[in-house]
């Protein structure tokens, strides 16, 4: 890999990294917004790999990953079961709806 | 039981208990019974851990911290972990004698106090960590267990909006945090904090957006202004306890990583405490006025702790920015009092909420007119809430006085023109914040009595001992301060002394 | 420049992902994202971070996906103000470039020494905190999803008399 191949690696980190900001911020489904979430950590787990590479400690790079793969996909469960509970409740997954609180 | 032993103990027993607690409340529900067990296991659990600390503290090693090795990850013990420690045990062992009776009869009670336990084991941890990997995993951890916690209520419409909000957040900026690490290790080829402060000793570029990626990461639990807006849905919405909980000690936990990460990227100290400086001053001027048009009492107590949030910031930016223990100390302190008055605060108000409203098994919020002559029923509940608020408002016999008044000494003593301008503004901050607080205690002292109140149940005397026990803490510290000097010093210290073994 | 091939590939389905209109496309859409990240792992030289990716970030995640969405049921998603969009990719761009613009100038060294140890040690041994962590985790995710996901009397009584229920 030479320096280049890095700087495409990190452009692309970034890319999905903002990606998935830009899909939560302007959603109007809960799902989707859990799924803009899902491309950011995809971006993320590129980013770990991508340290482990420049560093020199690849095991590392992919044991850090590995991590945040479980811990992600918990949170997307507890998000899902959440957007599940939304729709059952409000009867929609519109972050619109949820304005209950709001004054 | 030497300090190793101890911090050992401290660390795994609130999360080896979790499970443990989660097990015998199934085994009493699968017999008919009522779950009580878990309430009583977690309550001893806590009170050993701060056992286990109170030996810790009379070690004579302790004053060089315990570096503990697991694997390759390193945990140091030092000032900051005693103190997180300390305030998280203190204030989870009164909400956990509180809370028993206030879920009665809610189906997801055995849940309630594993997550507790967990909660309270990961920000434990959180203090005392040394991996920056390792730091994220267990804020992650404290995170998760209050996901349930928020969004206690499933079936009520409010819950499950403020569980939106705060999981969809913190969610974010978790990711934005571990943006920031993977960042970090690309350029420093290290993960141990005090690894990466030697590495990074000149300002570069990765060292500017990765920290820049840190305090909106961590800000967002941390309840930075701009960032801010889960707090007043999640803190209102949650059990009382839970909210006392998240106000007193689960956003300064987030400030405690922040900080940890921060000073890791040492080289921009100055900047960094510039930047929390500014975040402080929006913090209490947005509170405060946000607070002042609030009518539900758990709300206004929620913007409330984003303008405290701002003191604490305040002391902690100038300490970093001109270098300066008082300042650093006194926002240490006040992290301290801010949990004790707050924690109160959310429970007394909760005390409330339960005799006027849950004991009617409803789940109306609490209004600032219910509470009108409430001290005709309840002088008790009345009193410590007063205490409460007009601690946090700054007056002088209160434990909240004398914290403010150190972070100011700080900031005057430093003597720049940005500290002495803050130091004056988080004055006039103060009194303006009496014009929310003040209100209430002259409406629960010197109003007729509201038709809530008069048709409210009598208290269970469990409810009230807790606050008796916090109220009594914030008058003794209100008249000897010096009695936390040692642990603010010592965690003040351990922030600007960073690195050194 | 395989590596940037797969790069663009990987946004564009990412792209794809968050545009489209159907949450079950979106979902597919997401799985070939994570497809082609794992693809370019495994170039990157970590072949077993790219296999547990492919199996859990392309498969697992997908199903979980696609029971929530069978739970929800489909729904239109309305579109977003245009000029909310517009306002977002503008920020968003500018923030990207400004991050851009600070990290890419250091070098980025190749790799000279070789891997220190191999993963299953640097994970079971290592960061065995972080693994234990992970455990506790698990049990914290469990209990959340069964505390939410309980069945609350009030709210089946509701449901017959919800006024803002399906239409």
């Amino acid at each position: 890999m030479d320096y280049l191949d890095g700087v495409i690696v990190l452009l692309v980190v970034l890319g999905l990294v903002g990606i998935g900001i830009y899909a939560i911020m302007v959603s109007r489904n809960l799902i989707k917004i859990i799924i803009g979430m899902q491309v950011m950590v995809k971006g993320v787990l590129l980013a770990f790999v991508l340290a482990g590479r420049v560093s020199g400690n690849m095991g590392l790079g992919q044991s850090l990953a590995l991590t945040v793969i479980v811990v992600d996909t918990i949170v997307a469960v507890v998000a899902l079961a959440l957007a599940v509970r939304v729709r059952r409740r409000f009867g929609t997954l519109d972050p619109r709806a949820l304005t209950t609180l709001r004054r | 039981m030497d300090a190793n032993m101890a911090v050992i103990g401290l660390l795994a027993l609130p999360l080896v208990g979790a499970p443990l607690t989660y097990l015998a409340d199934r085994l009493v529900l699968r017999r008919g019974g009522k779950p009580r067990l878990g309430q009583w296991i977690t309550l001893v659990i806590l009170l050993l851990s701060l056992y286990i600390l109170a030996i810790f503290w009379r070690s004579e090693t302790r004053r060089e911290g315990v570096w503990l090795l697991v694997g390759s990850i390193s945990l140091h013990w030092d000032g900051l972990s005693v103190l997180l420690a300390f305030t998280t045990l203190l204030l989870g062992s009164v909400v956990t004698l509180f809370s028993g009776t206030y879920l009665a009869g809610e189906k997801a009670h055995d849940k309630y106090f594993p997550l507790l336990l967990l909660m309270i084991g990961a920000i434990i941890g959180l203090g005392a960590s040394n991996d920056l990997f390792n730091l994220w995993l267990w804020f992650e951890l404290m995170a998760v267990s209050t996901y349930l916690l928020v969004a206690f209520y499933p079936q009520e419409k409010g819950s499950l909006e403020a569980g939106v909000k705060y999981l969809v957040q913190s969610a974010v900026g978790s990711v934005l945090i571990l943006l920031a690490i993977a960042l970090t290790y690309t350029f420093a080829g290290t993960l141990q904090l005090d690894g990466i402060r030697a590495r990074f000793s000149d300002l570069s570029a990765p060292l500017w957006v990765a920290g820049c990626l840190f305090i909106i990461g961590f800000g967002v639990k941390a309840a930075l202004v701009p960032l801010h807006t889960w707090l007043p849905d999640a803190h209102a919405q949650a059990p009382s306890g839970i909210s006392a909980m998240l106000s007193g000690v689960v956003i300064e936990a987030g400030l405690v990583a922040m900080l940890r990460a921060l000073t890791a990227l040492g080289a921009a100290e100055t900047h960094w405490g510039i930047l929390l400086m500014g975040f402080g001053a929006l913090n209490m001027l947005f509170g405060n006025l946000m607070a002042l048009r609030q009518h539900q009492i758990k709300r206004l107590l929620a913007f409330s702790s984003v303008a405290q949030v701002g003191y604490m910031l305040a002391g902690i930016g100038v300490g970093l920015a001109y270098q300066q223990p008082i300042a650093l100390a006194g926002g240490m302190f006040h992290l301290f009092t801010h949990a004790l008055m707050k924690g109160l605060a959310f429970l007394a108000v909760g005390a409330l909420l339960y005799a006027l409203v849950i004991s009617h098994h409803q789940h109306t919020p609490l209004t600032v007119e219910d509470v009108c002559g409430a001290a005709q029923r309840y002088p008790l509940a009345s009193l410590t809430l007063a205490i409460a608020l007009l601690g946090l408002g700054g007056l002088p016999p209160l434990a909240g006085f004398m914290s403010k008044w150190q972070i100011l000494v700080g900031g005057f003593s430093a003597q720049t023109n940005a500290s002495v301008a803050l130091m004056i503004f988080a004055g006039l901050n103060s009194v303006l914040s009496l014009g929310y607080y003040a209100p209430i205690v002259n409406r629960l002292y010197r109003h007729q009595a509201s038709e809530a109140v008069l048709k409210g149940n009598p208290l269970p005397l469990v409810m009230i001992l807790p606050l008796l026990i916090v109220a009594l803490g914030i008058l003794v510290l209100g008249f000897v301060p010096s009695l936390m000097n040692p642990i603010n010093d010592w965690a003040a210290s351990s922030i600007l002394g960073f690195g050194i073994r | 420049m395989v590596y940037a091939l797969i790069g663009v590939g990987a946004l564009g389905c990412a792209i794809a992902a968050v545009t489209t209109k159907r949450l079950l496309n979106s979902a597919i859409w997401l799985a070939l994202t994570s497809a082609l990240v794992a693809l370019e792992m495994y170039l990157l030289g970590g072949p077993f971070i790219a296999v547990i990716e492919l199996s859990v970030g392309a498969g697992l995640v997908t199903v979980l996906f696609v029971f929530a969405i069978n739970l929800t049921g489909e729904e239109s998603t309305p579109n977003a103000h245009p000029v909310l969009k517009g306002l977002a990719l503008v920020c968003l761009l500018a923030c990207l470039a400004l991050v851009a613009y600070w990290v890419l100038p250091p070098t980025l060294v190749s790799p000279s020494n070789p891997d220190t140890q191999p993963l299953a040690t640097i994970f079971w041994e290592g960061r065995r905190l972080d693994t234990w962590l992970q455990a506790l985790l698990i049990f914290t995710g469990a209990l959340t999803v069964l505390g939410l996901l309980r069945s609350t009397p009030q709210e089946t009584d509701q449901k017959e008399e919800n006024p803002d229920g399906l239409p």
